[in-house]
C-alpha cells in the first residue's frame, strides 16, 4: 500500500517538473529582445542573413507553441543549450560544477542536522529552562541572519584575523584528490589520501557553517515544537505508565513521532539552502553551480542561467519528493488495511 | 418603496460602523496584548528607530551619502567617521542611514503587493473552486518548485537591476504563500454555518467574501506578512550583494556588504556594520511577527 | 462494617495535589483517603475536574507539569510511591500497577506496531517475550486472530479492539492493581459492556484489584464493589455500591443519582444546578454549598469532615455526631 502511495507521489512530480521547464521557457521569452539580439550584442558588422540564420538555428522563426515543444524535447534529451561566455555545452558545465555544489549542500545539511536534532530534543525535554531560552534566542538570530553576511564575518574572524582556515576555494593547489565522484571529501577517503582529506575538510568548514546556520535554526524549532506537541499525547503518558525509561520514552515515542513533520521541513530547508548557496559559493570562491549562475548573469549568458535555474528547480522537486517518500515511510497511518 | 431602500441603506451604514468599531476594538486589543510581549516591543522599538532614521536620513546623516573624500579612503571607525569610510571615502554611517530606505521600502512594498495579490486570488480560488482554482493551484505548485532566491536571481537576470524590477522579481513568487494561506482559510471557513446563513439571507458572493470570510482569515495573512518582510529584506540584500539588485549608485546594505567583501583583507568595518544593522532590522521585524503570531494565531506554523 | 482481612493493595492518605498556574495554585485534590484491597473493585465517581484523574496519576507518579503532590502518602503494595527513586518508581509502573486510559485511539503510539508496543511493556520489566506469550495475552482479552493483530498498526484496529490491546498491555506483567481512567467513555455502549465484562472477568479470575474512574454512576453501580464519590478534590461519600445507591446520604450523591436517565417514561431527570467549584479558591465549609439543595448557614461554619456513619463515610455535617443542641445553636446563630 505504501508502494502505491510513493509511486503516486513520484508521478505527481512529473507535471511539476514540466511546469518548471515551461516557467523557465517563459522567462526566456520575457527578456527584452530575443536571444539572438543579445548574443550578437554590440556587434554591428552582422548582416540580416546571418541574423536570420541564427534565428532559424534557435527556432525563433517558428510559432511560440512549436518553440516550446522543441525546447521541451531538447530538455528531455538533456540538451540545455550552449554557453556563449564559456564556449561549452551548458549541460557539461553544470555537470562539472554539480559535485562541488552537492558536496557543500550535503555537508551543510549534515551539519545543520547534527546541531538541530540534539538541540531540538534537548530544548523540548528541558522546556522553559535556561538552555531552552538561550537556544531559542540563538535560533531566532540564525533565522534572521543572511547567509552571505555570516560567511563574511566568519572569513573575517577565522580566516583573516585568526588565520585558522582558508578564505576560499575547495582545495589548496596540489591537494586535489584523484577524481572518483567529484566530492573531494569522499574521493580523498576512497583513495586514502589523508592530506587531501584534511585540506578539503578545512575548506568545507566555513561555507558549511554559513550555509547551514539558518536551516539548523529552523529545524531546531520544528523539532522542538513538534516534540512539545507529541509530549502532551496520551500515548507518551501510557509509555511512562508501562514503566519505560525516560530516555526511551523521548526517543522511541516522542522523537519518532515528532520526526514526521521535521522531515517535510528539512526537505524545504534544503531548497532554501540551494538558494543560499549561490551567494555563499560566491563569497567562498566555491566552484559550484551557484558561481556559474552568477558569472552567467554578468556575462549575459542566458542559456547558462536558464539551464542552471532549471537544474535547481529539478533538484528541489527531487529533494521534496524524497522528503515526501520518507514521510510516507515514517507515517504508518498511510498503511491501509482492513479494520478488525 | 424609497423609504424601504433608504432604511436598508441606513441599516447597512449602521452595520458598517458597527463592524468598524468592532475592528478598531480588535486592533486595540491586539496592541494591548502585544504590549505585554517584551521581545516584540523591543523589536517594534528597533524597527521604529531604524525607520525614523531612514526617513530623516538626509537630516541626521553627518555627510551626504555620495560625498567622496579620497583622502579619507579606508578611514577606520572612530574619529571623523564614526563607522569608518569606504574605498571611495564615503562615510559608512551616512550610507547605512540612506541604505535603510531601500530595505524598508522593499520590505513594505513587496509584502503589500504579495499579500493583496495572493490574498485576493486565494479567496477567489477558494470560494469559487473549479477550473480557476485548479489552474492557480497548479501554478503555485510549479512556482514553489523553485527555491525563492534562485527564482529571484533568475528573474533579475532577465529584468536587469532596478528598484521596481527587484520588487517585481520578489513578488512573482512572493504572492504564492499568501495565496495558499488565503485559499486554505477560505476552504475551512466556507464549510462553516455562518457562510451558509449569509447565503440563505441572500447576500452576494462579494459581500460574503469581503465582510464574512475575509475578517476570519486575515490574521494568518498579517502574521506571515510581517515575518516575510524580514525575508524580503534579506532577499534584497542578497541580490544587491550579488550586484543584480538595486543599481550601485543607490546606497544599499547589500551593495555595501559587497564593497566590504572586496576589501575584506584590509577594512573589516565595511561589511560588518551594514550587516549588523541588517541583522538587527530583520531580527526585530521577526520579533514583532512572532509576537503577532502569539496574539493573533498561536497555532499557525511558520518558519 | 465487616471487611475481609485481605492485603491492602493501595492505600492513599491525606493526598493533596496542586497545580501551579499563573493565577496561583489550583488545589485539584484536597486530602483524599482511599484504600483498595486485593480483589476489590473501587469506583471513583465524580464530574470532570473533580480530581479523580489527578488522584490516579499521582499513584503512578505521572502527574503532568505543573501538577505536584504537596502532601499525603501513597502506598502501593506497601511501597511508599512518593519516596521511591525514579528507577524504583519505573519498575513499579506497569508491573505492580498498570493503567488503562480513556481514549484508546490516542493512547497507543501510532508509529509502532501492536506487537512492538506489547513487547516493550514486557521487556522493560525484564520479562521474557515470545510470539506465543504475546498471542496468549491477546487471546486472553478476546482478540480474534491475534497473530495478525501483532503486525498491525493501531489505526488498523477499531476503538474496542484498541482498548482490548491496551488492557492486554496493562495485564502483561500480571499487575496487582489496575487503574482504569474512564476506560469506556470513548467507546460505543455495546463495546462498553464488553470491555467492562472483560475487566470484571480479570478481577474475578486473578483477584486483580481495580480502581475505576468514571463520571458515570450507572457504570460504577454495575461494575464496582465499593464506590467513592468525589467532589471538588474531596471524597464526599464512600460505601458499598448497594448501600450508596439504595440510600445516598450526601446531597451531591443524591443529585448524581437524580441525573441517571431511567429507562422509564415520565421520570424527569433532575440536574444539579450550578457549576463545579473553582479549585483555585480556598474552601470555607462545604464545597458543595453553592449547589446544594439542602444547604443551610451552618454548612459554611466549619470545614466538613468525612464522618463515619457506621456503614459508610460521608462528608456532610448533617450526619455528624454533633448533638442536637449544638446543631440547633449553630443554626440559630447563623440565622441572626
Amino acid at each position: 500500500m505504501r508502494g502505491v502511495k510513493i509511486l503516486e507521489r513520484a508521478l505527481a512530480a512529473i507535471p511539476i517538473m514540466l511546469g518548471v521547464c515551461i516557467v523557465v521557457f517563459i522567462f526566456m521569452r520575457l527578456i527584452p529582445g530575443d536571444p539572438v539580439d543579445i548574443m550578437l550584442g554590440e556587434a554591428s558588422n552582422v548582416t540580416q542573413e546571418e541574423i536570420d540564420a541564427l534565428r532559424a538555428q534557435f527556432n525563433l522563426d517558428e510559432p511560440i507553441h512549436v518553440q516550446l515543444t522543441t525546447y521541451l524535447t531538447r530538455v528531455l534529451k538533456g540538451d540545455l543549450g550552449y554557453s556563449i561566455s564559456r564556449s561549452a555545452n551548458v549541460r557539461d558545465l553544470l555537470l562539472e560544477a554539480l559535485p562541488a555544489t552537492v558536496e557543500l549542500a550535503l555537508s551543510s545539511i549534515t551539519l545543520a542536522l547534527l546541531v538541530a536534532v540534539p538541540l531540538g530534543i534537548m530544548t523540548a525535554v528541558r522546556h522553559r529552562s535556561a538552555v531552552d531560552r538561550t537556544s531559542m534566542a540563538a535560533s531566532f538570530l540564525g533565522i534572521s541572519m543572511p547567509a552571505f553576511w555570516l560567511g563574511i564575518v566568519l572569513i573575517l574572524i577565522f580566516a583573516v584575523r585568526l588565520k585558522w582556515l582558508p578564505t576560499s576555494g575547495r582545495a589548496t593547489y596540489g591537494f586535489v584528490p584523484t577524481h572518483v565522484t567529484g566530492l573531494y571529501v569522499l574521493d580523498s577517503i576512497l583513495t586514502g589520501d589523508v592530506p587531501a582529506l584534511k585540506d578539503s575538510l578545512r575548506h568545507l568548514v566555513l561555507p558549511s557553517i554559513a550555509l547551514g546556520a539558518a536551516p539548523a535554526a529552523v529545524i531546531t524549532r520544528v523539532i522542538r515544537s513538534s516534540m512539545l506537541e507529541v509530549m502532551r499525547k496520551d500515548y507518551v503518558t501510557f509509555a511512562r505508565a508501562k514503566g519505560v525509561a525516560e530516555w526511551a520514552v523521548i526517543l522511541k515515542h516522542v522523537f519518532r513521532n515528532a520526526l514526521i513533520p521535521a522531515v517535510t521541513v528539512t526537505g524545504l530547508e534544503i531548497g532554501s539552502l540551494l538558494g543560499g548557496n549561490m551567494v555563499v559559493e560566491t563569497i567562498f570562491g566555491w566552484p559550484g553551480m551557484g558561481r556559474l549562475v552568477v558569472d552567467g548573469i554578468f556575462s549575459r549568458d542566458y542559456s547558462l542561467v536558464q539551464g542552471a535555474v532549471m537544474v535547481y528547480g529539478f533538484t528541489f522537486v527531487a529533494v521534496n519528493l524524497i522528503a515526501d517518500i520518507l514521510y510516507t515511510w515514517l507515517n504508518p497511518k498511510l498503511v491501509i488495511g482492513e479494520k478488525v | 418603496m424609497i423609504k424601504g431602500v433608504s432604511a436598508r441603506t441606513h441599516m447597512r451604514r449602521k452595520l458598517f460602523f458597527l463592524r468598524l468599531s468592532l475592528w478598531a476594538e480588535g486592533v486595540s486589543a491586539t496592541i494591548r496584548r502585544l504590549r505585554r510581549n517584551k521581545a516584540a516591543m523591543l523589536g517594534a522599538l528597533v524597527v521604529s528607530i531604524i525607520t525614523l532614521s531612514a526617513v530623516f536620513a538626509h537630516v541626521i546623516a553627518p555627510y551626504p551619502p555620495d560625498e567622496m573624500s579620497l583622502a579619507d579612503r579606508f578611514s577606520p571607525p572612530g574619529g571623523k567617521y564614526i563607522l569608518g569610510a569606504d574605498h571611495l571615502g564615503h562615510d559608512v554611517l551616512s550610507r547605512i542611514l540612506h541604505g535603510a530606505r531601500v530595505s524598508i521600502l522593499v520590505g513594505i512594498i513587496t509584502v503589500t503587493i504579495s499579500v493583496i495579490a495572493g490574498g485576493v486570488l486565494g479567496i477567489l480560488a477558494g470560494y469559487y473552486g473549479g477550473w480557476f482554482d485548479a489552474l492557480m493551484s497548479r501554478l503555485t505548485e510549479v512556482l514553489l518548485a523553485f527555491p525563492y532566491l534562485i527564482f529571484a536571481i533568475g528573474a533579475m537576470a532577465m529584468l536587469g537591476p532596478g528598484f521596481w524590477n527587484l520588487v517585481w522579481a520578489l513578488c512573482f513568487k512572493g504572492w504564492v504563500e499568501f495565496f495558499r494561506l488565503a485559499r486554505a482559510g477560505v476552504l475551512s471557513e466556507k464549510a462553516k454555518e455562518y457562510v451558509e446563513a449569509a447565503k440563505v439571507l441572500g447576500r452576494s458572493d462579494l459581500e460574503i467574501m469581503g465582510s464574512e470570510i475575509l475578517p476570519n482569515i486575515v490574521n494568518p495573512l498579517m502574521v506571515v506578512g510581517t515575518l516575510r518582510m524580514g525575508t524580503m529584506m534579506v532577499m534584497e540584500a542578497s541580490l544587491s550583494f550579488l550586484g543584480i539588485g538595486i543599481p550601485p549608485r543607490i546606497p544599499t546594505w547589500g551593495s555595501m556588504i559587497q564593497d566590504g567583501y572586496r576589501f575584506i583583507l584590509n577594512a573589516w568595518w565595511l561589511s560588518t556594520f551594514p550587516g549588523l544593522i541588517l541583522v538587527a532590522l530583520v531580527l526585530s521585524v521577526n520579533l514583532v511577527g512572532e509576537g503577532l503570531r502569539e496574539v493573533l494565531d498561536p497555532d499557525l506554523q511558520t518558519f | 462494617m465487616a471487611r475481609s482481612r485481605k492485603e491492602e493493595v493501595l492505600l492513599i492518605q491525606g493526598l493533596e495535589v496542586s497545580y501551579q498556574t499563573d493565577r496561583g495554585p489550583v488545589r485539584a485534590v484536597r486530602g483524599v483517603d482511599l484504600s483498595v484491597r486485593e480483589g476489590e473493585i473501587l469506583g471513583l465517581v465524580g464530574e470532570s475536574g473533580c480530581g479523580k484523574s489527578a488522584t490516579l496519576l499521582s499513584v503512578m507518579g505521572l502527574l503532568p507539569f505543573p501538577g505536584k503532590v504537596v502532601a499525603g502518602s501513597i502506598r502501593v503494595c506497601g511501597a511508599d510511591v512518593l519516596a521511591l527513586s525514579k528507577k524504583e518508581l519505573r519498575s513499579l509502573r506497569g508491573s505492580t500497577v498498570a493503567m488503562v486510559f480513556q481514549d484508546p485511539m490516542s493512547t497507543l503510539n501510532p508509529a509502532h506496531k501492536i506487537g512492538a508496543q506489547m513487547k516493550e511493556a514486557l521487556t522493560v520489566h525484564g520479562l521474557p517475550c515470545t510470539q506465543d506469550i504475546l498471542v496468549r495475552l491477546l487471546q486472553e482479552v478476546g482478540i480474534p486472530s491475534p497473530e495478525a493483530v501483532l503486525g498491525y498498526y493501531p489505526h488498523q484496529l477499531s476503538g474496542g479492539m484498541q482498548q482490548r490491546v491496551m488492557i492486554a498491555i496493562a495485564l502483561s506483567c500480571r499487575p496487582k492493581l489496575i487503574l482504569a481512567d474512564e476506560p469506556t467513555t470513548a467507546l460505543d455502549v455495546t463495546i462498553e459492556a464488553q470491555i467492562l465484562d472483560l475487566l470484571r472477568q480479570i478481577n474475578r479470575e486473578r483477584g486483580t484489584a481495580i480502581v475505576l474512574v468514571t463520571h458515570n454512576l450507572a457504570v460504577a453501580s454495575q461494575f464496582c464493589h465499593r464506590i467513592a464519590v468525589m467532589y471538588a478534590g474531596q471524597i464526599v461519600e464512600e460505601g458499598t455500591v448497594d448501600e450508596v445507591l439504595a440510600n445516598p446520604l450526601h446531597p451531591y450523591t443524591q443529585g448524581l443519582i437524580g441525573c441517571i436517565p431511567r429507562f422509564k417514561k415520565g421520570v424527569p431527570l433532575t440536574p444539579i444546578p450550578g457549576q463545579v467549584a473553582d479549585l483555585s479558591e480556598n474552601l470555607h465549609g462545604c464545597a458543595f454549598y453553592p449547589r446544594c439543595p439542602k444547604r443551610e448557614p451552618a454548612c459554611l461554619k466549619t470545614p466538613q469532615d468525612l464522618l463515619d456513619t457506621g456503614d459508610r463515610l460521608v462528608r456532610c455535617h448533617k450526619y455528624g455526631y454533633l448533638d442536637y443542641a449544638e446543631t440547633a445553636a449553630a443554626r440559630d446563630w447563623g440565622n441572626e
